[in-house]
């Protein structure tokens, strides 16, 4: 049961492939627009799977914030700028001063994002030359190069967590930290994000993920785990959650994050609140690395706990937003662990999966759909499950197919769960101060 | 409010496995090998494990064969840790205890690989295992712990450079005090990579230690858990303090905080790079933590107090001028 301070959710701002303004991707979302492509950031041809959901833009915002150098790095620039985006959006500046920032935190999920193979890529490209190929890069040349320029090659940056001290920046933040959680990590920082708010430990934080894994490691990577779908022939319906005929998702990118408050800074400093963050809880499977507990029952204690959190009981919930992949095995789990959550309240209220316009932005999935639920507490459009054409049997809740629908909703339970079997269950609230 | 206490602690080090071998470390026994990561490049001192083989996590854990380098130090130190603490697949409660690591490059090593195998014309990965691909995620060895153990508690993975470990113990409190576990695998993971090794020649001052890899992790547990069960506490966890500015201003915080007066507090396993333990254990960035709370339970096994003291604090850098200090105390018989 909740008993520590009410936590609000004051600032969004994305940077995904449907654009780089919350309220206008929300638009496209509620409407149903697709965002899945074949492949364009490499030739993908031959590969098992050649479909990505891509963001085919350079976003405005900062190149630079204080000693990093964001411009030669899409992850470290998707960050800044959403970033950007979710502090205007909260009307907040960057705190000055020890006090003021030991107040303000960052929680973040990088993950597959600025460090690892993604800083490969451009550190070659400072050695080799623009036009070098990172991937057929001589690596031995590259690393043989790499130390007599240690900062103009960008070893400096490399590191797993260069993107919340970025952010740690941009809000004036004197804690920040990284979770990794897999594809749970979005709705984890959030999670996170909660717990300090509610604590006491901070009054502002920003939350949120960062993701960018259409390489060309890391999709046949996926898809030799058979996690990704091979309709390549079709990529704009190869989205399908819940439907009989889904074959794995979509790898997406981006970056997105929400501004969370404690309800008394947001009213002090008179912050729009655009929503309650009620409660959220987390559990692990301990089933198996890769794949979900087939019954569910991990999915549903995280729901359950979720709920605890919030002091509310299954009948308060309006729609669930819900991890929704496209994959075999996700989809089915997943449907059980709602009905073992809410019970027969599962069978009355929506079911989507916003993962089947964009796909799966991974460590970014559950920022992204965070903001998404916040939205549609605002603007009542439920977001549709599209692709959705034929009913699988282990699938049989009311997943709104297609077409999104007006309806008050006032609670959401935003699910999101992950790799080595991380669950984590967010309720979002309509605000009532 | 709960007490908490250290009650099984393991470690896996370029010294060998357990806190024996941490101990031969800490004295100077175990050296640091040579590596040169560049082709007829300049060598590089590295506190090096390389591929862990464990006779009892193969015999164990059909799985072993599967779990990446990385993950592998977690696991070998989660056995540890568990079989220090006496808890086995009888205890009850078991599956209500959880895993809190750290890293700081995390799976940078299985991306590495995956990366030099290149893709193939057909778009495989030529000669790479499906299975080893798991191993592409950070938290790869909270899972594998978590999955092997069955222990479906909190399950977190904290990325925040060489303050990772002891962050991992500062959430880790935060759930043994609100009571959401019985008891948490705590601690902290790294696997050095060659690109590692070019970070310290690229600014060896930023980086003065010998590079080292390796896992610490204790179990952390709640007082009713460790009374139900009738276990033996190693020490006593008072709490974790995140402190800023300079490491004496850091340090005299976290002490006011902690409630401690200064000369009744050995500072032995603080994560300054040199005048102590890194030179000996080596830099192990998100290890860190976990090995130094590891470091400072192989002490006390040995002397049966902190150079005369009853408590220690373990310390860690956090990003900027952060820094993390775990205290410790002597527990009575």
């Amino acid at each position: 049961m909740n008993s520590g301070r009410r936590v609000v959710v004051t600032g969004m701002g994305v940077v995904v492939p449907h654009g780089d303004d919350i309220d206008d991707v929300y638009e496209q979302i509620a409407a149903g627009k697709n965002a899945c492509g074949r492949i364009t950031k490499f030739d993908p041809t031959g590969f098992l799977c050649q479909v990505g959901s891509e963001v085919k833009y350079t976003p405005e915002g900062p190149r630079e914030v204080g000693p990093y150098l964001v411009e030669d790095n899409e992850a470290l620039l998707f960050t800044a700028a959403a970033a950007q985006r979710a502090l205007r959006y909260a009307g907040l500046e960057a705190a000055v001063g020890a006090d003021a920032m030991d107040r303000r935190a960052v929680v973040l999920s990088t993950g597959v994002g600025p460090a690892n193979i993604d800083y490969l890529g451009p550190i070659a490209m400072r050695v080799h030359g623009r036009d070098a190929d990172p991937w057929k890069a001589d690596l031995a040349s590259f690393y043989a190069a790499a130390p007599s320029e240690p900062e103009a090659v960008g070893l400096d940056h490399f590191h797993l967590d260069t993107a919340a001290p970025i952010c740690a920046v941009q809000l004036g933040a004197a804690h920040v930290y990284n979770t990794a959680s897999a594809c749970a990590s979005g709705s984890h920082t959030v999670a996170d994000a909660g717990n300090l708010i509610r604590r006491g430990e901070a009054d502002v934080v920003l939350a949120g993920g960062i993701c960018t894994p259409v390489t060309r490691v890391l999709v046949p990577g996926f898809a030799m785990l058979k996690a990704l779908t091979g309709r390549n022939d079709d990529p704009a319906h190869a989205s399908r959650p819940f439907d009989a005929g889904r074959d794995g998702f979509v790898m997406g990118e981006g970056a997105a994050m929400l501004v969370l408050e404690s309800e008394e800074h947001a009213k002090a400093r008179g912050a729009t609140i655009y929503a309650e963050l009620a409660g959220w809880g987390y559990s692990c499977d301990s089933y198996r690395l890769t794949d979900p507990q087939p019954e569910g029952i991990g999915m549903a204690l995280c729901m359950t706990r979720a709920l605890e959190s919030a002091g509310m009981a299954p009948t308060d919930i309006d729609h669930v937003n819900a991890h929704g992949t496209s994959t075999p095995l996700n989809d089915a789990a997943e449907t059980l662990a709602i009905k073992k959550a809410l019970g027969d309240h599962a069978f009355r209220i929506p079911v989507s999966s916003n993962k089947s316009m964009f796909g799966h932005l991974i460590h970014a999935a559950g920022a992204l759909e965070g903001c998404l639920s916040v939205k549609t507490i605002l603007e009542g459009v439920v977001p549709p499950t599209i692709n959705y054409e034929t009913p699988d049997p282990r699938c049989d809740l009311d997943y709104v197919p297609n077409e999104g629908r007006t309806a008050k909703v006032d609670t959401i339970l935003k699910n999101s769960f992950g790799f080595g079997g991380m669950n984590v269950s967010v309720v979002y609230k309509r605000y009532e101060g | 409010m709960t007490r908490l206490f250290l009650t099984g602690a393991g470690a896996v080090t370029h010294a060998g496995l357990g806190l024996d071998a941490l101990a031969s470390a800490m004295g100077g026994e175990a050296s640091f090998a040579s590596e040169t990561p560049i082709p007829d490049g300049p060598a590089h001192a590295v506190g090096r494990i390389g591929r862990l083989d464990d006779p009892d996590c193969a015999s164990s854990y059909k799985r072993w064969g599967q779990l990446d380098t990385y993950s592998r130090y977690g696991f070998v130190a989660a056995r540890l840790a568990m079989e220090d603490a006496g808890i086995d697949a009888d205890t009850a409660g078991r599956d209500r205890i959880g895993v809190m690591l750290g890293t700081a490059f995390g799976c940078m090593e299985e991306n590495q690989r995956f990366d030099r195998y290149g893709v193939a014309a057909d778009g495989t990965l030529k000669g790479a295992s499906p299975l080893l691909f798991k191993g592409t995620v950070d938290n790869a060895p909270a899972g594998w712990i978590a999955v092997a153990w069955k222990l479906k508690g909190p399950n977190a993975t904290y990325v925040s450079g060489a303050g990772s470990g002891l962050e991992a113990l500062w959430g880790a409190e935060g759930v043994l005090r609100k009571n959401r576990a019985p008891a948490l695998l705590v601690g902290g993971v790294e696997r050095i990579v060659d690109l590692h090794l070019l970070l310290r020649e690229a600014d060896p001052a930023r980086h003065g230690a010998t590079m080292s890899e390796g896992a610490g992790l204790v179990l952390v547990e709640r007082e009713d858990s460790l009374t139900r069960r009738g276990g033996r506490a190693r020490a006593e966890l008072l709490g974790v303090a995140r402190t800023r500015g300079t490491y004496a201003d850091a340090r005299a915080a976290a002490l006011t905080q902690f409630g401690l007066e200064p000369e009744s507090v050995s500072d032995r396993f603080h994560g300054l790079p040199e005048g102590g333990l890194k030179s000996t254990l080596g830099e192990s960035h998100g290890a860190w933590g976990g090995i130094a709370l590891c470091a400072a339970l192989a002490y006390l096994n040995h002397d049966g107090s902190w150079e005369g003291r009853h408590h220690a604090l373990v310390h860690a850098f956090g990003e900027g001028d952060e820094h993390f200090f775990a205290a410790l105390k002597t527990v009575e018989e």
